[in-house]
Formats: C-alpha cells, sequence, structure tokens
C-alpha cells in the first residue's frame, strides 16, 4: 500500500512535469489538438503502468518522448488516420494573446506567419517533423535526439537540414 | 562572393560544427554574417513561435474521401439495384388470393362431391330400412300366429 502511494505520487509529478510538452510535441507531429489528447492519455496509462512495475526506465524524459513517438508514429500508420488526413485542414486560427505593446498591425501580421509556418511545417515529412520538434522545439542536444529516434547522428542532421531548408525556403527566408 | 559559405555549412555553424577557415570567413564576411544572422534569427523566431503557437483545431472530417461523382455513381448504382432485386422478387411472389375465389374454386367442388355421397348414401339406407320395416311386420305377424 504505501509503495503504491509513493507510485501515485511520482505518476502525478511526471504528469505535472511533462504532460503539456507532450500535448505540445503530439500535436506538432500529428497537427490535430483532439488526437494528441487521446495519444497522451495512452501514453499517461502506460507511465502509469511502468511506473508501479519492475522494469522502470532510469530516465523518465526520453522515455515518455519515444513512448509518445511511437504512439504517434503508430497513430498515422493507421488506416483511419490515412482517410482522415485526406479531409481538408481546418482553417488554422491563432490564439488571441493580450498584446502588451505591439499594435493590431504587427499582431495581424504575428498570426499570418505563425498560421504560415504551422503549415510549412505539417508539410514538412514526418521523419523531419519529430527530429524538428526533439531539437529545436524541445531543444534536445543532437546526439539525444538520435538516441531517442534511433537513428544516426548524420541522419539527424541530414534530416535537421531539410527542414530548416524547407521552412527557410517556404517562409520567405525571414521570419 | 565566390568562397561565400553555402547554407549548409552556415547551419552548421548555428550547430557549433564550423572548421576554423569557415569560422574566419564569417567574421571577415559581411554578406556571410548577415545570412548567418538571418538564419539563426529565423531558427530562433520557428522555435519560439512553434512552442508558443496553439495547435489547429480539429479538421473538419469530410464525410467521403473519395470524389462526389464516385459517390453519386455508387449510390445511382446501388439504388439500380434496389430496384431491379425489388421487382424481380415481386415476379416470383403470386398474386394475393382472395377468400371469396378460395370458396368458390376449392369449397364449392368438394361440396358438391359430398353431397352426391351424402344423397347417394341416403337413397341406399332409406331402401334397406324400408325392407328392414316389411321384414319386421312380417316377423311380427308371424309371432303373432303362433
Amino acid at each position: 500500500m504505501h509503495s503504491i502511494r509513493v507510485d501515485q505520487g511520482e505518476f502525478e509529478m511526471l504528469y505535472r512535469t511533462h504532460y503539456a510538452r507532450l500535448i505540445r510535441l503530439c500535436c506538432l507531429w500529428l497537427d490535430d489538438p483532439h488526437e494528441a489528447e487521446d495519444v497522451v492519455q495512452e501514453v499517461l496509462l502506460k507511465l502509469l503502468k511502468v511506473s508501479r512495475g519492475p522494469h522502470r526506465p532510469t530516465a523518465w524524459e526520453p522515455w515518455l518522448t519515444r513512448v509518445t513517438r511511437n504512439a504517434c508514429h503508430d497513430r498515422r500508420r493507421s488506416g483511419w488516420w490515412k482517410w482522415w488526413r485526406t479531409a481538408p485542414p481546418a482553417r488554422v486560427e491563432a490564439v488571441e494573446r493580450p498584446s502588451v505593446c505591439r499594435t493590431l498591425e504587427d499582431e495581424a501580421l504575428k498570426r499570418e506567419w505563425q498560421v504560415r509556418l504551422w503549415q510549412a511545417f505539417q508539410a514538412l515529412p514526418a521523419r523531419q517533423r519529430e527530429v524538428f520538434a526533439l531539437r529545436y522545439v524541445e531543444g534536445w542536444s543532437t546526439a539525444a535526439v538520435a538516441e531517442a529516434l534511433g537513428l544516426t547522428v548524420g541522419s539527424v542532421k541530414r534530416h535537421l537540414f531539410r527542414a530548416v531548408r524547407h521552412l527557410r525556403q517556404t517562409l520567405g527566408g525571414e521570419a | 562572393m565566390s568562397q561565400c559559405l553555402r547554407e549548409r555549412v552556415l547551419w552548421g555553424i548555428y550547430e557549433g560544427e564550423g572548421t576554423a577557415a569557415q569560422q574566419a570567413h564569417l567574421q571577415t564576411c559581411v554578406a556571410c554574417r548577415m545570412r548567418h544572422q538571418t538564419l539563426v534569427h529565423t531558427l530562433e523566431e520557428i522555435s519560439s513561435s512553434l512552442q508558443e503557437t496553439p495547435p489547429p483545431p480539429g479538421r473538419i472530417p469530410r464525410p467521403c474521401p473519395y470524389p462526389v461523382r464516385w459517390q453519386s455513381a455508387v449510390v445511382g448504382l446501388a439504388g439500380l439495384l434496389l430496384l431491379l432485386g425489388g421487382s424481380l422478387w415481386l415476379r416470383q411472389v403470386p398474386p394475393p388470393i382472395q377468400p371469396a375465389m378460395v370458396y368458390r374454386e376449392e369449397l364449392t367442388p368438394l361440396l358438391e362431391e359430398v353431397d352426391t355421397i351424402v344423397v347417394m348414401t341416403l337413397d341406399a339406407d332409406s331402401v334397406e330400412s324400408w325392407e328392414v320395416i316389411v321384414d319386421m311386420a312380417a316377423l311380427d305377424a308371424a309371432l303373432e300366429e303362433e
């Protein structure tokens, strides 16, 4: 009973620490917030089981990222997901953020740029999205990304550079 | 300008991979330095935007991923098959028979036959009964004489 209580506390800590990060990653990889929620719930269920089991990973962050990435990969490979992705994308909308010192024009330009960025990012191949998100959004090192995704460092760099080049070309080379 | 760094090299320098010669060129070449600064600015802006930007709302599901002409063709074919099947089924099923017709066609001959048999039986019974009666009278007369 005592060990269960300890695991529950650890699970809650991991949930608070990683939930937002996992949601963001799934949104970047799946381009669908509802699917992202579902995938993260699956991942958290696995986390709960593993945290109570005997075979616990030494580092939770890479483990969670790897499980999340595999879950997203499975989701993308499923037949209904391919069908779903044939649907036309919904209009991309940026959230209304309170502007402190920006003018309305700046806000509009910024929002338009964010929409273009999101569309350009989603146009990348899945592998490039995974690598780019871990390297430039999560801030992982190239070696850590390679280890988490089971790739070589050179392969990660190739994917990264292709993603960067594509994004820069699509966005016009300047932000 | 021909010695200017390629985009891949500029990105490599951003990743901390540039050689000493490339680093030195970057320090001396204004164009390359500007390009490098633009690259760094773009990557930082992309990173921060992808961290901040909320995901787009859920995709609007389309009822059918196939083109509309296929959908209408499939619906039309299904309707045609339904009509054909229905007409064939209707041809196979005999028309409903009214109760009056059943009475006339099946019950009337039966009743006529039964009637004939009954009448014949009654006639035969009546003859025998008369004979029986006659016999009984003769017997009574004989008994009285005794």
